[in-house]
């Protein structure tokens, strides 16, 4: 599983929608499209450090780094080089 | 992170000190509206204001189960005394370490430690409260900083707070701003008349055109919410819900000592069945109570990202308790529930507040709900 999966997966399994049919793509924002709830941010914090062993900084506290499947997993590409 | 032998040292001094120095002064606190500063200085010394944060900021490096189980011990003495350290601590000490620059960190922390400083944080305002991305307090940025307008409504510790997390809007996006609380532009009005959380300094911040410096933004523009929000009130719950363990343990203390000594039809109350039945159900609530928050402890302690949900679920489940066993305590002690001459009387009032702050039962539910919907479907 690359990590692009696991944070895939991980989004995936904290859907706030309760519809089978419901899809999204890896750019599409899941904030702005009202896909999490207002736990998700704490909890993609824990997953992110947790999975990726990576302490996200105060300077790195920006939004757009984790609006979308594709955002956050390069923010994880950046961290790990 | 102390060892467990050094941080049980600890618990049994804070119970000692909440015996001596807090529970027998907790019916002035809410007399007279003040929680002493003689007491915060105490406090202080002995590094329980930020008993969560590591020594090196002039915490106790409490780790989250006995951070939990002394909060519990306070919040047993007096609410508003465990209210001050839930502020420092938990909504803007482990805010600030979390979120905020090295600088925060460095100057704020230890000043908060030693009680030189006293942090609140202002999210809510007199039209938002459960909605809290709806703020409506503003920022601009201008050549020389932030310039924020608005008004905020039940900080706890605002009435004497030195400075203060205010949460505020662009027209983009929410941010996390450091207001010191003598700015020009600021004015604290004290809120009276409280249901509960008399001693606990609450009040309402008015912003009007507070100048603040670049540097006292936390995090990136945009980052207040809702990661800044989250992190204070997810450390915020977990504190809550060891403050309804504690109401409820507390209110079974007085039940018990009340039901062995008061006599009617010749005998001890305690030993009429029906009231065995409400000591009963107090005892098993609490003792469940309290697992709940020793579970979220753990997963807290491995940094496990199912903790947020569980400590949701604690302190839904927790204050939801306290009110139940505070409203069975005061119909034990029948008339005398009503007065407060007895610990209970204060307890029940105080025990309304923990299902209302850091996110109402009713938002507890519908994200426990949300959580459960997902977890357990299986098609």
């Amino acid at each position: 599983m690359t990590d692009l999966d696991r944070i895939r997966e991980f989004v995936k399994s904290n859907l706030t929608l309760f519809d089978e049919g419901v899809s999204f793509g890896d750019d599409d924002n899941i904030f702005e499209l009202g896909l999490v709830d207002s736990l998700f941010a704490v909890q993609l914090v824990l997953f992110i450090e947790g999975e990726f062993d990576i302490d996200i900084l105060d300077s790195e506290l920006n939004i757009d780094n984790f609006s979308s499947v594709s955002r956050i997993g390069e923010f994880v590409k950046m961290k790990k080089s | 992170m102390k060892d467990s032998i050094s941080q049980q040292m600890i618990l049994e001094e804070a119970s000692t000190f909440a015996d001596q120095e807090i529970r027998p002064r907790a019916k002035e606190f809410d007399h007279k509206g003040v929680l002493a500063r003689d007491l915060i200085e105490k406090m202080a010394e002995k590094r329980y204001l930020l008993a969560s944060l590591p020594q090196r900021y002039g915490g106790l490096g409490l780790d989250p189960i006995y951070y939990g189980l002394f909060t519990e011990e306070i919040g047993k003495a007096c609410c508003s005394t465990r209210g001050l350290i839930t502020v420092q601590s938990s909504l803007v000490g482990e805010t600030l370490l979390k979120w905020g620059a090295d600088e925060h960190r460095a100057e704020l922390l230890p000043l908060m430690a030693s009680g030189k400083k006293i942090g609140a944080f202002a999210l809510t305002e007199p039209e938002v409260g459960t909605n809290a991305q709806g703020v409506k307090t503003t920022y601009v940025e201008t050549g020389q900083g932030y310039v924020l307008n608005g008004k905020k409504k039940w900080a706890s510790f605002g009435g004497i707070a030195d400075f203060f997390i205010v949460i505020a809007k662009s027209k983009k996006q929410i941010s996390a701003f450091i207001v010191e609380h003598n700015t020009k532009g600021v004015t604290i009005v004290p809120m009276q008349g409280l249901l509960a959380g008399r001693a606990s300094h609450i009040a309402e911040i008015v912003l009007d055109d507070v100048l603040v410096p670049v540097s006292n933004i936390i995090g990136k523009p945009g980052g207040g919410y809702p990661y800044i929000v989250g992190t204070a009130l997810d450390h915020g719950r977990y504190s809550i819900a060891w403050g309804g363990v504690a109401v409820a343990q507390a209110c079974i203390n007085a039940m018990v000592v009340y039901t062995r000594e008061r006599r009617q039809f010749n005998k001890r109350i305690c030993e009429f069945q029906l009231i065995q039945g409400i000591i009963g159900d107090a005892v098993t609530k609490t003792h469940a109570a309290r697992a709940l928050c020793i579970s979220a402890g753990h997963l807290r302690q491995e940094r496990n990202r199912e903790a947020v949900v569980e400590t949701t679920i604690a302190k839904y489940f927790a204050s939801k308790v306290a009110m139940e066993v505070a409203t069975d305590a005061v119909q034990v002690h029948g008339g005398n529930g009503c007065i407060d001459s007895y610990t209970v009387e204060r307890l029940f009032r105080e025990a309304k507040l923990l299902e209302i702050i850091e996110g109402t039962s009713q938002i507890q539910q519908q994200m426990i709900a949300g959580y459960g919907l997902r977890k357990y479907f299986r098609p």
